[in-house]
């Protein structure tokens, strides 16, 4: 097993594990009984091992099963080695806080506005004399507590509550959500998104029978989705799918289940271990774009 | 309503009284129960403004220091004596508004926060801040609203000077008294 993971990992891009497997799920079909083919897969368990870059030398790395979608009940295929920092870590709900109140703050922008009293036309007239009326003595019919009249302190034009989490604070934020999801058991990785059909009565079995909850979000490394699943979730609201780049805290604690490709997992790795271990982490404390 | 009941607890006192006197071998509850045929969720109804129901099972026989009949005989309260809310209504509200729960999985909410952390996880080359929806010169801008008006002054002055001139004075006015405002007198400067 040692042997098959090792050749691998020498091997080219395009014949990268997650790529095979990729081919061979293509080949499953649909029977006339209504049942599906069973795919031809290399004998399992088809790995045992990942290479983790940056290990961590005093906690051993988590595992996951690898698992797939191509049949509604679960098969497990091998097992994988997740990075310690990255799905390990303590639980800091107060950062998990912090990180989806800045996604729900810094793109938040209020277009109320009113006029004041200055802005609203006419009003320039003294509505009748200081003294001898009785009455109260009015300088200007667009004054706030005039009816038509201007409103003090008000909503005033689009504006917005932007600002930036430290950098920091998101990688963490996304270390944390992960972890949590591994830790209640809510994190699967497959091998590849592709499914049999492109029926979201198979979805809705395969996440049912496999108890995932009401909702999941299934994420990929590239953008261009395999055409069945795409279809499939199309039509159900809490089935949804997500690029690497798109992932963040807020969605990953909103779906039920998160689901994972071997090749997200790898693109995920990557880029938060070279975040973590990049010395200008902290050069930008306030994530600010680099100009 | 209280009337009924009232009337009601009278009949059920004379006829207690008058079992009571014969002693018969039939209990008094199932007399009671026989002779006016009432429900037993009804007699749970207690009246709270003016006492005058005692719960048939209270007493075995009722008191005979009680005087008969209810008490404040011919008073009408005219106030409604049903229970904690207007119930009995024929017809129910029609101003209310229907309860219409939000789909939280449309798909704009579903995908809430997507791409939020593409700046770590993308290829570098773009910020979560070049892909929110505004106006360009309120991108990833936080400020009062005096450095609002100024930065859109800027960006997209000119063009309000030739399209919309009284905007555009309205524009100055208001920055000249924000800039009055905000250095002569405290907590402004920050809304």
């Amino acid at each position: 097993m040692m042997v098959l993971t090792n050749t691998l990992c020498v091997l080219p891009k395009q014949l990268r594990l997650g790529n095979i497997l990729r081919f061979i799920s293509t080949c499953s079909k649909k029977l006339n009984d209504g049942s599906y083919m069973a795919t031809e897969r290399p004998p399992l368990p088809i790995m045992t091992s990942r290479k983790i870059e940056f290990p961590n030398p005093y906690i051993a790395p988590k595992q996951a099963w690898l698992e797939n979608l191509d049949t509604v009940n679960s098969e497990k295929l091998g097992i994988v080695d997740l990075h310690p920092d990255i799905f390990g870590v303590a639980p800091r709900i107060d950062m998990l806080h912090r990180n989806v109140k800045w996604q729900q703050l810094y793109k938040y922008i209020n277009y109320d506005w009113e006029p004041t009293r200055a802005e609203v036309r006419g009003g320039g007239r003294k509505m009748w004399p200081q003294k001898k009326t009785g009455r109260h003595r009015a300088g200007s019919n667009r004054a706030p507590q005039w009816r038509g009249g201007g409103k003090a302190m008000a909503e005033r034009g689009p504006y917005s509550k932007y600002y930036m989490l430290s950098e920091a604070d998101r990688i963490n934020g996304l270390c944390i959500a992960l972890s949590v999801k591994y830790a209640q058991n809510d994190l699967h990785i497959v091998d590849s998104l592709e499914i049999p059909t492109d029926e979201s009565e198979y979805l809705e079995e395969l996440i049912d029978t496999r108890y995932w909850g009401f909702s999941a979000l299934f994420v990929d490394d590239t953008d261009i989705m395999p055409e069945n699943i795409a279809l499939a979730a199309s039509d159900i609201g809490q089935f949804n799918l997500m690029p690497v780049y798109g992932l963040n805290v807020y969605s990953i604690l909103k779906h039920n289940t998160l689901v994972l490709t071997l090749a997200a997992v790898d693109k995920i790795e990557k880029k938060l271990l070279e975040r973590l271990h990049s010395p200008f982490l902290h050069s930008s404390k306030k994530g600010k774009r680099p100009s | 309503m209280s009337a009924v009941w009232r009337g009601l607890t009278y009949c059920r006192q004379v006829a207690c009284r008058i079992a009571f006197q014969n002693t018969t071998s039939v209990p008094c509850k199932q007399l009671e129960s026989n002779l006016l045929n009432v429900q037993s969720s009804c007699l749970s109804v207690t009246s709270v403004r003016n006492k005058v129901y005692i719960p048939a099972d209270k007493f075995e026989n009722p008191s005979p220091f009680k005087p008969l009949g209810p008490s404040k005989h011919g008073f009408n309260p005219k106030l409604f004596d049903g229970g904690r809310l207007p119930r009995g209504l024929a017809e129910p509200l029609k101003n209310k508004k229907k309860y219409k729960p939000k789909n939280r999985w449309s798909r704009n909410r579903a995908m809430f926060g997507q791409n939020d952390c593409i700046d770590i996880l993308g290829d570098h080359n773009i910020h979560p801040s070049e892909l929110i929806k505004s106006p360009a010169w309120l991108r990833g801008f936080n400020g009062n609203e005096m450095q609002r008006l100024i930065r859109r002054l800027n960006t997209e002055g000119y063009k309000i000077k030739q399209l919309y001139p009284t905007q555009y004075h309205d524009m100055w006015k208001r920055i000249m008294y924000l800039y009055k405002k905000y250095n002569r007198k405290r907590g402004f400067k920050h809304r």
